[in-house]
């Protein structure tokens, strides 16, 4: 994994020419290199130590995270902000799609802001989500569209709004769309707009019965933004 | 020299690694190995005193958040300005 990291970060550090860019880049860089160093350590010192350690396997009871969540109650006319910090943000979409989508055999629409559905796809079947309950709506425009899959620029508010139509066209059992995240969209588009956005979203969205999560990383939003749009859902989950 | 939208490419694959590749089995990592008995726990915190296991993993971790921010910031940058190599 992180000679992965290092590979990757190499290959742009070859291409980037911009002076600021470039250092934060190197100083990425440079750490990805150390963890290798301190992740070989630690994998040899478990091996030695515990060597069945890595035949456990741990499962997580995720109903009783998410009850005390309060996305029990969650259906096709539910509006919930999740604000999460960047620590928990990944386990919290992991969990929320493990319950929603494998457990209550909800279909997702995944609106992605700033990570390939290519990528997503790969790692939720590591986590044994299940995919063929996803559909996309992918704004980093990366890979190749399909029939369950539309790309729209993350500057065209109007055109999410109708990939999301488009997909839940197709789609006659109950359904819920995922933003991940609603923050990210905050970097391409100004804050009133964004807001407009979420504002005329989701009455839409409970017309045509279909539930709303929007995924709000603190860290890249305003706080009076979070508070804008804690005041349009039906609740807010904070993790 | 990269193009504006090339650099964007390049941070949100960045990001996107950092994000999902990298955090989540660190996250998994940590969990399971919370999950391992006291007494083992305790012999690879305490026996082998250079080694601190859980401080290393944490801080593989709390860096790798540090770049998630620190390339969100450069995205923030790259998308609001009107330079169009870099």
């Amino acid at each position: 994994m992180e000679t992965k990291a290092r590979d990757l970060y190499d290959s742009y550090l070859q291409k980037v020419k911009d002076h600021t860019i470039a250092n934060s880049l190197s100083l990425i860089h440079d750490q990805e290199i150390g963890h290798m160093k301190l992740a070989s350590e630690v994998i040899t010192t478990i091996r030695k130590y515990i060597p069945d350690h890595f035949e456990r396997k741990i499962k997580e009871s995720l109903v009783d995270y998410l009850e005390k969540e309060g996305l029990v109650d969650f259906d096709d006319t539910s509006t919930v902000l999740i604000s999460s910090d960047v620590e928990k943000y990944w386990k919290t979409n992991l969990a929320v799609l493990k319950y929603l989508v494998n457990q209550k055999k909800l279909k997702c629409i995944y609106i992605t802001v700033n990570k390939p559905s290519f990528s997503l796809v790969e790692a939720f079947k590591r986590e044994e989500i299940d995919v063929n309950n996803l559909y996309f709506v992918d704004c980093t425009t990366v890979g190749t569209e399909d029939s369950r899959k539309i790309f729209v620029k993350p500057e065209s508010l109007s055109d999410i709004s109708i990939a999301v139509s488009r997909l839940a066209e197709n789609i006659s059992e109950k359904k819920f769309v995922y933003f991940d995240a609603i923050s990210t969209l905050y970097i391409f588009n100004p804050s009133d707009t964004v807001e407009k956005f979420v504002h005329y979203l989701i009455p839409k969205l409970k017309a045509d019965k279909i539930g709303l999560i929007l995924v709000a990383v603190k860290d890249e939003i305003e706080k009076k933004s979070l508070t804008v749009l804690t005041t349009f859902c039906d609740s807010k989950v904070e993790l | 020299m990269v193009s504006k939208q090339e650099l964007m490419n390049m941070l949100i694959e960045a990001l996107s690694f950092e994000e999902i590749a990298a955090m989540a089995p660190l996250e998994e990592f940590l969990r399971n190995y919370r999950e391992i008995e006291i007494g083992d726990r305790t012999k690879l915190e305490h026996i082998q005193d250079e080694i601190r296991i859980e401080e290393k993993v944490k801080r593989i971790r709390d860096e790798t958040v540090q770049h998630s921010k620190v390339l969100t910031a450069l995205l923030k940058r790259v998308v609001g300005s009107d330079q169009n190599e870099y």
